[in-house]
């Protein structure tokens, strides 16, 4: 049937058939990175300065187009991105006319099988993309009897000095969190024809150290986390995993985590679409 | 008195004999015999190198080839080592390699295509072509580029005298007209072909619309005895259409065109120069109504020159930079990969590239032949460069009167080529790298009784980096932005051509391939069969002058079916497709005209047999049982006039 198919293009054509398609746009984001996600020192409120030298992130946009009547169709576009940069995110090829898009932060199933990652990179260095594609060294998340699950959707690299003091965190998170109702119940934007329609997705990597109710920053536990580990000045995703923490200070009163953990449940607190 | 009257008589004799001097000498003197008028008479002859690898067809040969309808174009299909695809269509593998590797060119102009769209005519028109020729490998060291074949078509020398030839068919009809001027120094020539097939189609599917056209035009002037410019214009239009529910789908838009300015110099030492320059401009229509466009500019020069009588010495030069350009859809409209595939083939760029040869032919002894070529190209595309090196090596060496051997070597390189050849369509970039060919072969010619000939030739080929549609694990993939090269492959096989020249009064052919191509074979990559291998092809045919005007050919073809595909376990089980086998035939009745001239009724068929060629197999492992699809019959019949002056 395979080859039926190219004699048949080989009679027919081998470039793609000319016919008039439907008008068609994209719909996605352009991202207003905070300044701390920009590189800008920020001083905790238990004085450590950080400086977010690399923040990269995995995301799907979802878009939501609406037909006529209740009926609706959706469509999707992975993106690879430096968070410190204002890019575009979007997903092309929509019908015109109204829609509603939205974002998440979501990693691959991994392992991934070759040429299987069709993300799109934005301002990532290949070495760091690659990353995205690896099992963390803290392992996937939810990973099932098989050996597949959610691979990292945020890479974090930060440094952090304190009267002398100075530590660098090198995580690999998996994050996301599924907003299929805030996709349906989202802004709805008008899809023009070869157009991008865009929201604006503010992006605020500084989220990761804030509680649930947005609270001030602090970075003490993070820095213990290196001291009862190796003590070597690097945070690691295996140390942070280590290191428990009390209902008080964890992101649930009701019981203990981890630091990872607790950056991995934070992490789709990062992004705001507006 | 005996005496007196003798003597009488001799003064008579001599006073006559006196008298007449003197009244001779009164008379005036005949006029001289003319002297004698020396005519000039200048005989231009194409000494043919005996090479081992070419074919060629002469124009009395190609011209009645059954099922080629009079296209020399065409009519190459009966020669050893091309494995059709589909019967009827244009498009071959040559010993192996995929028809992206295939080199078309007429006068040493490359061209996109050498015929219409599906089964289309060619796009020269016969009346213009003296000779096509095939050269599967070590070609001539002026061509490159190419790693699989080389088809060229040469034309015919200006005439001495107005010459033309038309041809009326069902479905299109065509013509070319040339004539002399200045005396002979100079001669102007046009024709071209024109397609109502849309109107003849209508009738059976109003849905489909196909068009084709081409031109050609040629003037020469002799500026000296010994120096030629030659102007040598040519373009081709093709489309096709289906229209279904008021909504039109173009399958196939294309044209191109070249215009070619060369001078020809030929010393009186018999080495000859060509120093030419070409320009050219090709479109083909993409979806939504985009173009995909290439503005092509190109020179060359090459130098022939004999060093004693045993060896020939050519030096030559080409550049030709293609000028891409094309309607880019707006990333937002279409799908990451689809743009992706829209760049890779149509940003605007100018790829570049440039050759240089040198080549000795060394004829120590009557009927021998070694040609050793040296030839390098550099391309450019979109920054990058790639350097493709391609020495050559032909020997013909006769054993005996009869018998010659036959050796060719070669390496070919090729810069990414789309899997078919399609006008303004090419990689950014040079993706991959170039492909090359690595080839070898070996044979032996005979001269046979009857003047038939026989050729066998053992080749194998290696390619490497080559584009094809078959790639890994036979997975075909036709939305690929990039096709990957495909696995390394091999191909080998006998090529056996018994002939007797089709211009004969009574002519035979007999042509076969028995190969295998092979994807693979490496430690890394298995061996496995190309999808379009196909184990044999045979033809065999005749051509029969009956007298009174009236010749008939015939060919019969049969070729080996594909292999199962090997995702499909009852196929495998299965085997091969089956093979396919059709008859084509063709009669012409002709009326001379004074000396030259010529009306032809001829009445043609491309498979009168029928014949269905399965491409497929479907096979449902629910039931365990499979069923096999055929394309056709795809049946061209061809009824018209022909005329010629």
């Amino acid at each position: 049937m395979k080859r039926a198919l190219f004699f048949a293009a080989a009679i027919a054509a081998c470039v793609p058939a000319s016919e008039e398609l439907p008008p068609t746009g994209a719909a996605g984001f352009v991202t207003e990175p905070s300044p701390a996600t920009r590189g800008e020192p920020l001083v905790t409120i238990d004085g450590w300065t950080l400086v977010f030298e690399k923040v990269a992130l995995a995301g799907d946009v979802s878009a939501l187009v609406r037909t006529s009547g209740v009926s609706s169709y959706g469509r999707s576009a992975g993106w690879l991105w430096d968070a410190a940069q204002v890019v575009e995110i979007y997903v092309p090829a929509i019908l015109v006319g109204p829609a509603s898009v939205n974002v998440e932060l979501r990693g691959n199933y991994l392992p991934l099988s070759r040429g299987e990652d069709r993300r799109r990179h934005l301002g990532i260095a290949p070495e760091l993309a690659d990353r995205f594609s690896r099992v963390p060294e803290q392992g996937l998340a939810n990973a099932n009897d098989y050996g597949y699950g959610r691979g990292p959707s945020l890479i974090v690299i930060v440094r952090a000095e304190n009267e002398g003091r100075v530590k660098r965190m090198d995580v690999a998170l998996t994050s996301g969190f599924s907003s299929r109702s805030a996709l349906q119940d989202g802004p709805v934007i008008d899809i023009r024809e070869d157009q991008l329609s865009v929201r604006t997705l503010a992006i605020r990597v500084e989220a990761l150290f804030e509680d649930a109710s947005g609270g001030p920053m602090s970075f003490a536990d993070f820095a213990a986390a290196d001291d009862e580990g190796n003590a070597d000045g690097t945070i690691s995703a295996v140390e942070l995993l280590a290191h428990e923490l009390t209902p008080k200070t964890g992101s649930s009163a009701n019981r203990s985590t981890d630091l990872l953990a607790l950056l991995s449940s934070r992490g789709g607190s990062i992004l705001a679409p507006r | 008195m005996a005496r007196g009257r003798r003597l009488s008589s001799v003064a008579l004799i001599a006073a006559c004999l006196t008298t007449l001097g003197e009244a001779r000498a009164q008379e005036p003197a005949a006029p001289a015999p003319p002297d004698p008028k020396v005519e000039e008479v200048v005989v231009l002859g194409r000494r043919e190198p005996k090479s081992p690898t070419v074919h060629r067809m002469k124009r009395d040969e190609y011209r009645v080839v059954p099922g080629a309808f009079g296209d020399p174009f065409r009519a190459i299909d009966v020669l050893p080592g091309l494995v059709p695809i589909v019967s009827g269509l244009p498009y071959f593998y040559i010993r192996g390699a995929p028809p992206s590797a295939v080199g078309y060119f007429v006068d040493d102009v490359r061209i996109p295509y050498l015929y219409h769209f599906a089964l289309g005519p060619g796009v020269i028109q016969p009346a213009l072509v003296e000779e096509v020729s095939l050269h599967p490998a070590a070609f001539p060291a002026r061509y490159g580029r190419y790693a699989g074949g080389i088809v060229a078509g040469t034309t015919r020398d200006p005439p001495s005298e107005l010459r033309g030839e038309a041809q009326i068919r069902v479905y299109d009809a065509g013509g070319y007209l040339e004539t002399p001027f200045a005396g002979g120094r100079g001669s102007v020539g046009a024709g071209g072909r024109y397609s109502y097939t849309a109107g003849i189609i209508s009738l059976a599917a109003q849905e489909l619309t196909i068009d084709y056209r081409d031109y050609n035009l040629r003037a020469t002037y002799d500026l000296t005895d010994r120096l030629r410019l030659t102007l040598f214009g040519f373009g081709s239009y093709d489309y096709a259409s289906e229209t279904e529910r008021g909504i039109e789908e173009v399958f196939f838009a294309s044209e191109f065109h070249r215009l070619d300015l060369r001078l020809d110099h030929r010393a009186r030492d018999g080495s000859t120069t060509r120093v030419a320059t070409t320009v050219g401009f090709d479109r083909t229509r993409l979806e939504d109504a985009r173009f995909a466009q290439s503005v092509i500019t190109a020179a060359r020069a090459r130098h022939v020159r004999a060093l004693g009588n045993e060896v020939e010495l050519e030096i030559g030069a080409d550049v030709t930079a293609d000028h891409y350009g094309g309607d880019l859809p707006s990333p937002y409209a279409v799908s990451f990969e689809r743009y992706d595939q829209a760049f890779a083939f149509f940003s605007p760029r100018t790829d570049t590239a440039t050759g240089a040869w040198v080549s000795g032919r060394f004829r120590p002894r009557p009927g021998w032949e070694i040609t050793g070529a040296l030839r390098g190209d550099v391309f450019t595309s979109a920054g990058k460069i790639a350097l493709g090196p391609s020495p050559r090596l032909g020997v013909r060496v006769p054993l005996k009167k009869e018998i010659a051997f036959l050796a060719a070597l070669g390496v070919a390189p090729q810069p990414p080529a789309f899997a078919i050849p399609v006008p303004a369509v090419g990689y950014r970039g040079l993706p991959g790298g170039l492909g090359f060919a690595y080839q070898k072969s070996a044979g032996a010619e005979f001269s046979l009784p009857a003047r038939f000939t026989l050729r066998t030739v053992g080749f194998h080929h290696s390619y490497f980096n080559l584009r094809d549609f078959a790639q890994d694990r036979g997975r075909i993939d036709l939305d690929e932005p990039q096709i990957e090269p495909m696995s390394p492959l091999q191909a080998y096989g006998l090529e056996v051509f018994l002939s007797r020249k089709l211009s004969e009064r009574y002519a035979a052919f007999m042509s076969a391939t028995l190969s295998r191509a092979q994807l693979g074979s490496t430690s890394s990559d298995p061996s496995r069969v190309s999808p379009f291998d196909r184990t044999f092809v045979f033809q065999i045919g005749g051509v029969v002058d009956m007298g009174r005007g009236w010749r008939t050919s015939a060919r019969f073809l049969t070729y080996g079916g594909w292999p199962p595909e090997p995702d499909e376990p009852l196929s495998v089980r299965l085997g091969r497709l089956p093979a396919f086998a059709r008859g084509d035939l063709r009669l012409e009745k002709r009326w001379t005209l004074g000396e030259t001239g010529f009306v032809s009724f001829v009445v043609e068929v491309l498979n009168m047999t029928g014949s269905k060629d399965v491409t497929a197999r479907r096979c449902l492992s629910q039931t365990g049982q499979c069923e096999d699809r055929a394309f056709g019959p795809l049946i061209v019949p061809s009824i018209g006039v022909e005329g010629g002056l």
